[in-house]
């Protein structure tokens, strides 16, 4: 049976995106387990002291699904209730997209498609320069894959040997109606990568393939996971475009409270 | 001495690297040969790209924000005018340290047509908060603003010329940010850049003959501006002239005009720019042939004291 993970913090994210009038909901559901399993289960980080030296580093290459992160970030208590309360105000932490100027733990401030990955890989090969071990994980969209970057830094960390680098590639199809990028992992596979394919909201199959990961390897990792823009909502699983950047009002957010609590 | 920048700056990199093991260089495909000895004494920390320049931006940032203090190097027209984005956002906003160390700009690569050609490389990085540009016309001056400069954390744009002025200013200071008086004058400042410091002292006889005294203000920093020296010197010859190889939008007589428009105590100074211009330029030749052609020439200063003053 396939169960919706993480019910409370869509309605959170729902409610984000009500309360601060802007946000990008079904981005965000597409990645959000993946984000909760890896700083729950996962990324070596410690919410108390979040620059540790030998922390994993978390890099939202694609930045406007932020709602997911700050939601997780908000369970350890990293972003207070009231962080959230004050998104998009003149003086908030948070808006649309992450900004590491202002808010804790946030490693590169993301929304200009196509450039967390190439920080991520500068990162991955500095760390691998001072010999470090820490690891470095990036999520990046299937419509940023429409960024030529995107395929520099494939072509750029297989050839770096970034060992030390995973990207999950949040393969929602958003971009199928515009510009789709088909058979991603076999893309990625001849860009020298290691790749594997999941289903992005089941949560054996994420803890399996992370787990799975082997970092001394000379290659770097992709996970193309495969996700529903919108996950826990029917309608907007169903009508992902009309919802890409849609604000719910008092009665739609009521409706997805409903829709997330009865999903089957 | 060598004084072409784009041959001998590899020296200075090579120099600074050795003795600071956070220095990384990243080249796009250009000067891989001269970098060799830099390559070959630290190769975890010198990586020939290719042809990526905005994921070559991209990754230097990620290399600074390790503790890495990047280097990264090919034309300007690819490293700033294409990759603006990326160095405003992973550089700029991020408030990461970089150096980038150009070829190109202006109309160097006269032949190599307008691709190659950059016209507004310093009013782009000019314009990301924190940053300074460099214009240095010889090996000396780039030695003493690189290595000032190179560990500021901050973005650093040094124009590496091919087109140095030969002239000798060892006996100046050369400190970012500052300017220097070549020669005092009364009735006219000239402020000049890079290759141009030899133009306006070649108009020197001239400008004499005609009994007018110039001042010579030579500024290899771009940015941020030595005002003090600027408004010392207009404020004695009320005149100016302005020579660059930038654009005439957003260059360095646009920054000099701006700061003198604000300062009460200069109204009534006047000035002129002579720069690339406001347009595409399509001829090819010689860069003496450019510099004729733009009016970089001593018969132009003249006339232009003349006409508008």
């Amino acid at each position: 049976m396939k169960i919706l993970l993480n019910k409370e913090l869509r309605k959170k994210i729902a409610w984000m995106t009500w309360h601060s009038k802007e946000g990008h909901i079904p981005s965000a559901y597409s990645i959000l387990d993946i984000i909760h399993f890896l700083y729950h289960d996962f990324m070596k980080f410690d919410p108390k002291n979040l620059t540790m030296e030998e922390r994993d580093f978390f890099i939202l290459s694609k930045g406007h699904g932020c709602s997911a992160l700050y939601s997780v970030l908000n369970q350890f208590d990293i972003l207070t209730e009231n962080d959230l309360l004050e998104k998009n105000n003149e003086k908030a932490k948070l808006a649309t997209h992450p900004d590491s100027t202002k808010i804790p733990g946030i490693e590169a401030s993301t929304g200009s498609l196509g450039n967390g990955i190439g920080f991520a890989l500068g990162l991955s090969l500095g760390l691998k320069i001072k010999k470090m071990k820490n690891r470095v994980f990036v999520i990046i969209g299937d419509a940023e894959s429409n960024e030529g970057t995107v395929w520099e830094c494939a072509l750029l960390a297989s050839h770096l040997k970034l060992n030390n680098l995973c990207v999950i590639l949040d393969n929602n199809h958003s971009c199928d109606p515009t510009l789709p990028v088909p058979d991603a992992q076999k893309k990625w596979d001849a860009f020298g990568w290691e790749t594997q394919e999941i289903d992005g909201h089941n949560l054996d199959e994420i803890k399996k393939s992370f787990q799975s990961l082997n970092f001394n390897s000379s290659k770097p990792k992709i996970i193309v996971a495969n996700t529903i823009k919108g996950k826990g909502v029917p309608e907007m699983e169903e009508n992902y475009g009309a919802w890409h950047s849609k604000v719910p009002n008092d009665n739609e957010l009521k409706y997805i409270y409903n829709e997330i609590d009865n999903y089957e | 001495m060598n004084n072409n920048v784009r041959e001998t700056f590899t020296d200075t990199i090579h120099e600074v690297g050795t003795f600071d093991k956070k220095l990384c260089v990243i080249v796009s495909d250009i000067s891989h040969f001269r970098l060799q000895k830099f390559a070959k004494e630290n190769p975890d920390r010198y990586y020939n790209l290719g042809v990526c320049e905005n994921s070559i931006v991209n990754l230097a940032a990620g290399i600074s924000y390790a503790g890495f203090i990047p280097v990264i190097h090919t034309f300007a027209s690819f490293m700033i005018d294409r990759s603006y984005e990326q160095l405003k956002l992973s550089f700029g906003y991020h408030k990461l340290g970089v150096n980038i160390v150009t070829i190109g700009s202006g109309v160097e690569y006269s032949y190599h047509g307008v691709t190659h050609h950059s016209y507004i490389d310093g009013l782009l990085v000019k314009s990301i908060e924190g940053s300074s540009v460099f214009n240095p016309g010889s090996t000396h001056e780039f030695n003493k603003l690189f290595k000032s400069s190179y560990n500021n954390g901050c973005i650093n744009l040094f124009r590496a010329t091919t087109k140095p002025h030969e002239i000798d200013l060892s006996n100046f200071s050369i400190l970012p940010g500052k300017g220097i008086t070549y020669k005092q004058g009364s009735d006219l400042s000239i402020f000049c850049t890079g290759y141009h410091l030899r133009t306006a002292i070649e108009s020197i006889k001239e400008f004499e003959k005609n009994n007018i005294n110039v001042e010579i203000i030579y500024l290899p920093t771009i940015k941020p501006l030595d005002k003090n020296l600027i408004k010392k010197s207009v404020s004695k010859t009320g005149k100016y002239i302005v020579m660059e190889h930038q654009s005439e939008y957003g260059g360095l007589a646009s920054d000099i005009s701006n700061y003198i428009i604000s300062k009460k105590e200069l109204k009534g100074v006047i000035g002129k720019s002579i720069s690339l211009g406001k347009n595409f330029i399509h001829e090819y030749g010689t860069f003496d042939q450019h510099n004729s052609r733009l009016g970089f020439t001593t018969d132009n200063l003249l006339s232009s004291y003349k006409n508008i003053f």
